[in-house]
């Protein structure tokens, strides 16, 4: 799709003043004015089912967090990170292993073999198997691979349940100075010691839950409260420090004598990509769990209505809500680069597309020394001239029954100023000048912004609530003016190394050729 | 001189070219609109070869050579060349596997089982070592050599005839 390949040509003004092209903004409809919003300025929500994009198994946070996120069956290859595929093979082994001893010690070649399938792992893109680094094949899948244990996961356990005393304690320290006096503290900490403690007389077991949260952190805080003992203490009594490595092992004579063979030895990335191992040869490396992933759907950081709603059946991977800006706002593309003429005005063409479901009018608006040039470092410096000013209708993308937009206007309404206009995108012409700098040199890109005022039906919209209480009723539309800053960077202005001018592609020819008959 | 091809093997008509001194060996498969040019010395292919649509494998003079040196060009046995693959390499050994759109120059020598990735350009002066592969990022040896293509090549042979024209082979099977 050319929208994404080329599109940071042509750039949007979010409401949080960035620019962004059209493809990575979203809208929000209950805001007014409407605003456009980019991933900068919206509210990422992480959906709470975790799956495996590959075998599509599905989980919840609990017990993703069990397995570490890691998918048991789904490999990525370790040396490049594509998907391993699972390939069967045969293998004859003797019919029973009595036989087969038989057979070592006759070396009869009669001994009946018995095909038997395995298994192994293999990257279609570079060819990595699991045999290659002697993994052995196994007999049935998906559960045959095992994981490798990290040998340091003991001493990771102790530090983590450490760090959860020490975080207790922190916490009730953290109380103490909320409640300073003697006599208040009691009434929340003390917990069992305390006969007066409130909690102790509820007698209709309101306070349960908090009680019980209570209990907990007075047990771990009565072990220790001492405030004599430092946390750092307190810490060194619970774990063995970790201990400073002096000496290592002297490198083997192989490595001064042989030469090396960088083949045998993984890259950064390869060692990074399995932070429990690191492997640092390639004999070492081990197959890579896949990750569990979640969908994330997005809301409006202004008003917290969704913009972005994925549906929450995995294996779909439609949208409940989707309110993508292309499907709102006219796409503005360039259509022709010409030979730039500095200070001179050059004939450009720019197509507007429409992709919301109704028709659109718009207007082009000159922005000259508007306080937006100069935001984002965007530095427009050339004047773009629009010969019409009035407004232009874009149908909508399926005209099947409605009036064409070219019989509700003309071209001669319009002046020749719509070059071209075919269901839902139109050309047009305009004027670009590059203008030379303040200091007399000539700018190395051609670079403009104008503002495109666009105008909609859009249906009422208030909240979610009342329309589904007036559902049945006819739905009122409402006109929406909203002008666009669109930001065109046409390229560099010498056509150099290869860029050549764009001319005018033969449809618009054609169309033009058409028009005159 | 026209092309030399041994009986059992499958040359398709249709927009192949085969130029200059071409010699190739039985049950060797040959996809449509395929450039085979010896242009600097004969080309001859072993047995048994895949090689697939718009594969150029050409012998040419590289700017500066003595034109009067003759060079042979000798492609062993077992290869893969697949869709849109270059080869101007002299020496190819036997069960090689060069990926779509990969380039291979002149001064390389491919030894055997060896794979060209997909869109791998090698114009370096070397010997490939046995079971080397070369992807896009990397190079490494691998343990063994890449799986046999022969049944896709069998299918292949069976399919093709029902499809396709074939040149008539010219030279008779070298005992």
């Amino acid at each position: 799709m050319a929208t994404l390949i080329d599109s940071n040509k042509v750039k949007y003004l979010c409401s949080c003043k960035r620019l962004k092209p059209l493809s990575y903004l979203y809208y929000c409809k209950y805001c007014k004015p409407l605003t456009l919003k980019c991933k900068d300025c919206v509210i990422h929500e992480i959906d709470q089912k975790f799956f495996c994009t590959n075998c599509l198994d599905n989980k919840v946070q609990k017990e993703v967090m069990a397995v570490k996120y890691k998918c048991s069956s789904c490999f990525n290859c370790p040396n490049c990170k594509n998907l391993l595929l699972t390939r069967a093979s045969s293998v004859k082994v003797p019919k029973d292993s009595a036989a087969s001893n038989q057979s070592l010690e006759q070396q009869s070649p009669q001994t009946p073999q018995q095909p038997q399938k395995v298994y192994y792992l293999i990257c279609v893109f570079c060819r990595w198997t699991t045999r290659e680094v002697g993994i052995p094949d196994v007999t049935s899948v998906p559960d045959g691979w095992k994981l490798l244990e990290n040998p340091f996961s003991k001493r990771v356990q102790e530090l983590t349940e450490a760090y959860k005393v020490i975080a207790a304690r922190e916490k009730l320290e953290k109380d103490r100075k909320k409640f300073p006096t003697l006599k208040r503290r009691s009434l929340y900490i003390s917990g069992s010691s305390a006969s007066s403690s409130i909690l102790h007389s509820d007698k209709y077991g309101i306070l349960a839950p908090a009680q019980k949260r209570l209990a907990v952190t007075a047990s771990i805080g009565n072990q220790n409260l001492d405030p004599q003992i430092t946390i750092e203490q307190q810490f060194k009594s619970l774990i063995k420090p970790a201990e400073t490595v002096d000496s290592f092992d002297e490198l083997p004579e192989d490595f001064f004598t042989k030469q090396s063979n960088i083949n045998s030895i993984t890259s950064i990335t390869q060692r990074h990509a399995n932070p429990d191992f690191q492997p640092s040869k390639t004999s070492e490396l081990y197959p890579l769990n896949k990750f569990y992933q979640s969908k994330e759907s997005k809301r409006c950081s202004g008003c917290e209505h969704n913009v972005l709603k994925p549906e929450s059946n995995i294996i779909s991977i439609k949208f409940k809500l989707h309110q993508m800006a292309v499907f709102l706002v006219p796409e503005v593309r360039i259509v022709t680069i010409p030979e730039w003429k500095i200070n001179e005005p050059n004939e450009v063409m720019l197509s507007v597309t429409n992709r919301y479901e109704g028709d659109v009018n718009i207007s082009f608006v000159n922005l000259a020394d508007d306080k937006v040039s100069n935001l984002s470092n965007f530095e427009a410096n050339a004047r773009i001239e629009f010969e019409y000013q009035d407004s232009v209708i874009i149908d909508r993308q399926d005209n099947s029954k409605v009036v064409p937009a070219q019989l509700k206007q003309t071209d001669e309404q319009t002046k020749g100023f719509v070059c071209f206009r075919r269901d839902n995108k139109i050309a047009v012409k305009c004027l670009v000048t590059p203008m030379t700098k303040p200091t007399n040199k000539e700018p190395d890109y051609v670079k403009c912004i104008f503002g495109l005022k666009c105008s909609i039906n859009m249906p009422e919209s208030s909240s979610p609530q009342i329309q589904s209480s007036s559902s049945g009723s006819k739905e009122n539309f409402t006109n929406s003016v909203i002008t666009h800053h669109v930001f065109v960077d046409f390229g560099p202005l010498k056509l150099e190394n290869g860029l050549k001018v764009v001319p005018k592609p033969r449809y618009i020819d054609d169309c033009l050729k058409t028009l005159v008959k | 001189m026209s092309a030399q091809i041994a009986q059992g093997a499958l040359v398709c008509e249709d927009r192949v070219e085969l130029v200059g001194d071409v010699t190739i060996g039985t049950r060797t498969l040959i996809h449509p609109s395929v450039k085979i040019i010896a242009e600097a010395g004969p080309v001859i292919i072993g047995e048994n070869n895949l090689i697939e649509e718009q594969t150029v494998i050409v012998n040419k003079f590289k700017e500066g050579d003595d034109r009067n040196n003759i060079k042979v060009m000798i492609i062993g046995d077992n290869n893969v060349f697949e869709v849109g693959t270059y080869s101007e390499a002299l020496k190819i050994g036997d069960n090689n596997i060069f990926e779509c759109k990969s380039k291979v120059g002149r001064e390389v020598t491919v030894s055997n089982g060896c794979i060209i990735g997909a869109m791998c350009e090698l114009n370096t002066n070397e010997i490939l070592q046995d079971n080397t592969i070369i992807t896009v990022k990397q190079r490494r040896i691998a343990n063994e050599k890449p799986q046999s293509q022969l049944s896709q090549l069998d299918f292949l042979s069976k399919l093709l005839t029902n499809f396709q024209k074939f040149k008539k082979p010219n030279t008779t099977v070298r005992t």
